[in-house]
This record gives structure tokens, C-alpha cells and sequence, in this order.
């Protein structure tokens, strides 16, 4: 692959649509069941694990060459901790309200599928540039697919939109609990291919 | 063997960057953690005080299991004394007096009180156990105690500040750190299960239960204090239905039974230990010579 490839549109439009973390990879969907009851949360976790791609993502097309092929994988959960513990720290000492919602979450971050699977297929063969905005399209899709999923979950279960009060009563007890997740994912991942072929169909047409 | 060292050096060198690194944020960001955690702390405790009686002082009381070689364990509360300084009461489990000894050193933080005792005791084993701060006012009057304590929770420990007033009722109780589920057990949190507690007194305690029924919705209305200006509700009239029920068990949150179970008993627990406790050291601490600062 080549720099030239990739436009900065093409990797947003890649990580958010076409190869969607949630929706299109199903990749970490452990995170995705347990933390989208709310939609506070999914933005949250969506914002640590955007933060953690694009970091991991540059630091290893930076030193792609170093890496020996032999140890990329212990290499790149160095890496990937490394990152995860650094923005722990930090957000526990600069964002204290913030970090005390997220952080349960925060360091299981490290074994996030996604994360490590696009240091391996996008930014250990790429430079810099696009990986950067690999790990933006790839963090921004996971925090749209978690947010939307939250969205339905929180309205269903709670009567709520990000704690704000919609309906005076809990409408489905059942979608806040975490097995509801699956269902949620399953119906709006269902929605999301029908909706792209649509829309394919449609280009194809034109 | 030069493909080894290869990988060798590799691993180490990502290793020794990734380590440096770690250290480097670590040391620029604990204190300011630390702070934070105190902050938070004072805060929350100041929400319990009546600013009208002036600035509060903080007299800080940890308890300590001590194990001393060839005999019985002991227990032993560092107490600030009157005066300034800080001393080393040391107890058996029933409450007599085995010693009472000065400490010369700082108490403040946990590593500083390690080494003030370790030179106090020297020879002994001290395992930290609990923390007791007192609010007194100018003249030395106690205006609220706090237990910060932990109890079980579904998963793992919820780490509780239970405020109480002079009297020995509770004044509130905070939830410091938690990790039950969101939606569920995380509502401990919320303000109409940790309100419930608020203006229970001792004997009203013992006696606590836990029931799953529905919360009333008068009484969640009173219990959601910070909404009240929000929603114009009367506050004498929320006062009256927060006294109606204020004495009935503890409604359970939805779906949370156990969370709900664990902390009323946590809050049970805590507090009937530290009235115990206190009346012990209060008791003790002058026999011993001691001017306990509270």
C-alpha cells in the first residue's frame, strides 16, 4: 500500500461506514454489550479508545522498521499499554469527574481487539500520515457505533438521552441490562448494512 | 544467535522507552492525584457542615491491627493531642490500655505515618484498618464525624464516607468509589437511595432493613433534594413526606438488590463500630495520660 492511497476522507469515511469497528468488523463487542446503557458512556469509552488508536497507531508506523517482525505482537501490547496507562494517569489527575465515570473502563482498553488488530493490518504498513487518520476514523466509528447503540438502550431502558429525562418512566427494564446489548447491537447492525446497501444500490443506479 | 540478540535488544529497548515514559507521567501526575482525591474528600465532607458555625478543623484518627512478636495482637489508634503532636494509642481487642506513646514524626500521609511507627514500635507489625476524621469547631466542639469505610459490593468494593452529626445520627452518606454496573448497581450513587439514610439515629440503625418495594414517588421527590428548586415543589410539605417514611426500611434500587443490601449494611457496620471505637479511645485516652485534641 501507498501514502497516496489514502485521503484523509477515505480513512474517516472507512472506519465510521465501511469497515464500522461494531457494525461492519464486530470487533470488541465485550465493551460494546457491557458499556452502552447509557449514551454518556459509549461517547466516554469512545473518546479513551479514540485517543489510544491514534496514539498506537503513529507510534508504530513511526517505528515500523524497528519493530522486528518476530515480536510485533508483545511490541505492539507494549505500546497499546503504554498508551492506555498514560491516558489513565493522566485523566485521573486532570479530569478527575470524567476519569471516575470511565474508569472501570479505561484499562481494559489494552485488550480491545480493534485496537491491535488495526496496528496490524492498517499502521505496521503505512506511514505516519494515513495512519494517523486511520486510528481517527477507526476511534470516531467506535464512538458513533457505541453512541448510537447507547442512544436506543438508554431511551428504551431508562426514559432518558444522556441523563436528561424523556419519558417519566422506564419504559423496557429489560434494555439496560447487559444482555439486551446483543439484541441492540444485533437489530441496529442489521439496520446499518441494509441502510449502506441502500445507499450502494442507489450510487450504482446513478 | 545475532537473529536473538536482534529480538533481544528489540523488546528490551520498546521496553526501557515504554518504562521511562510511564515513569515520567507518573511522577508528574500523582501528586496532583493525590490533591484531587483530597479535595474531593474535603468537599465532600463540607457539604455536611453548617457554615454558619465557622471554618471546620480536621482531627484525623486511623486505626491500626498491631502485631507485636510473642504476643497477643493489639489494636492501636494514631490520635492528635491537644497541644499539637500526635500520639500512639495502643489497646487490646476488649479495650484496655497496653500502652500510650508520643509520635515524633508526620502522620499526614500514609508512608509518613509507616515510618513514624515503625521508630515508635520498633519490632512490631502495624496493618492499617480504618480512618476516622472529626470536623470541630473553633472552640474544639465536634461538629461531625466522618467514617470512611468499605464494604463488599456485587463486584468489588464500594468505598463509602458516612457523615454523622454530634448526636451520633446520620447526617448523609457518600459513595466514594464503586465499580457496580451502570444502570444498576451504579445508582447507589444517586440521591434517592443515599438520602435515605440521612437523619436515621442509632437505634433506628440497628434495626435497618432492606425492602424491595417501589419507591414511593412522594418520597423519591423528597429525596432528590437537588431537583427540588427545579420541579417548584413546596419544601415544607417534602419535609413532611421525608419524615413519613424516613423511618421505614430502605427501599432496595430496581433490579439492584444486593448493592442495595451490601451498602445498608456496610453503613450499619461502619457506624456502629466507630461509636463503639470512639467510646473506647474517649474512654481510654485520658487514663492513659492522654489529651486527645477532640
Amino acid at each position: 500500500m501507498d501514502a497516496h492511497e489514502h485521503t484523509v476522507l477515505e480513512r474517516l469515511s472507512n472506519g465510521l461506514v465501511k469497515e464500522n469497528p461494531i457494525f461492519k468488523l464486530a470487533l470488541s463487542m465485550c465493551p460494546a454489550v457491557a458499556m452502552t446503557n447509557t449514551v454518556r458512556n459509549g461517547f466516554l469509552l469512545g473518546l479513551a479508545v479514540l485517543f489510544v488508536q491514534v496514539a498506537s497507531n503513529v507510534t508504530v508506523s513511526v517505528f515500523r522498521r524497528f519493530i522486528h517482525e518476530r515480536i510485533r505482537i508483545p511490541a505492539y501490547i507494549i505500546i497499546i499499554a503504554t498508551w492506555v496507562s498514560v491516558s489513565d494517569m493522566t485523566l485521573a489527575a486532570y479530569a478527575p469527574g470524567f476519569y471516575k465515570e470511565i474508569a472501570l473502563y479505561v484499562k481494559l482498553i489494552v485488550v480491545f481487539a480493534i485496537i491491535i488488530s488495526r496496528l496490524e493490518v492498517f499502521a505496521s504498513r503505512n506511514t505516519v500520515w494515513p495512519s494517523f487518520w486511520d486510528g481517527m476514523g477507526m476511534g470516531l466509528g467506535f464512538m458513533f457505533a457505541l453512541m448510537l447503540v447507547g442512544c436506543l438502550r438508554e431511551f428504551l431502558g431508562a426514559g432518558t438521552l444522556w441523563g436528561v429525562e424523556i419519558l417519566p418512566f422506564k419504559p423496557f427494564f429489560f434494555w439496560s441490562l447487559p444482555p439486551a446489548g446483543f439484541f441492540a447491537i444485533g437489530l441496529i447492525m442489521a439496520l446499518f448494512i441494509w441502510l449502506e446497501r441502500r445507499f450502494n444500490a442507489w450510487r450504482a443506479k446513478r | 544467535m545475532k537473529e536473538f540478540l536482534r529480538i533481544a535488544l528489540n523488546l528490551l529497548i520498546i521496553s526501557l522507552v515504554s518504562a521511562a515514559l510511564l515513569g515520567l507521567v507518573f511522577t508528574r501526575t500523582e501528586n496532583i492525584r493525590k490533591h484531587n482525591e483530597q479535595a474531593r474528600l474535603e468537599t465532600s465532607m463540607g457539604r455536611y457542615l453548617d457554615p454558619s458555625a465557622g471554618p471546620a478543623h480536621y482531627a484525623r484518627i486511623h486505626r491500626y491491627l498491631v502485631e507485636r512478636p510473642g504476643q497477643a495482637a493489639a489494636v492501636g489508634y494514631v490520635l492528635p493531642v491537644r497541644g499539637g503532636g500526635n500520639a500512639f494509642l495502643l489497646l487490646t481487642p476488649g479495650g484496655e490500655v497496653l500502652s500510650a506513646t508520643p509520635l515524633d514524626g508526620p502522620v499526614d500521609d500514609e508512608a509518613e505515618r509507616d515510618a513514624t511507627l515503625a521508630r515508635a514500635l520498633p519490632g512490631a507489625a502495624v496493618h492499617y484498618a480504618d480512618s476516622y476524621i472529626l470536623a470541630l469547631d473553633a472552640a474544639g466542639h465536634r461538629m461531625a464525624s466522618f467514617i470512611q469505610g468499605r464494604t463488599g459490593g456485587f463486584k468489588t468494593w464500594v468505598h463509602l464516607l458516612v457523615a454523622l452529626g454530634p448526636d451520633g445520627s446520620v447526617k448523609g452518606l457518600e459513595v466514594l468509589h464503586h465499580e457496580e454496573d451502570p444502570g444498576l448497581g451504579a445508582e447507589i450513587e444517586q440521591e434517592y437511595f443515599r438520602n435515605q439514610f440521612a437523619g436515621r439515629t442509632l437505634d433506628e440503625l440497628r434495626k435497618l432493613g432492606v425492602v424491595r418495594l417501589p419507591l414511593p414517588d412522594d418520597y423519591r421527590r423528597c429525596l432528590e433534594r437537588s431537583k427540588w428548586a427545579a420541579r417548584g415543589l413546596d419544601p415544607q410539605r417534602e419535609e413532611d413526606v421525608c419524615a413519613r417514611y424516613g423511618h421505614e426500611d430502605i427501599h432496595a434500587i430496581t433490579g439492584a438488590t444486593i448493592s442495595s443490601r451490601r451498602v445498608t449494611e456496610g453503613v450499619k457496620r461502619l457506624v456502629l463500630a466507630f461509636v463503639k471505637r470512639m467510646e473506647i479511645v474517649e474512654r481510654t485516652a485520658r487514663s492513659a495520660g492522654l489529651e486527645p485534641a477532640f
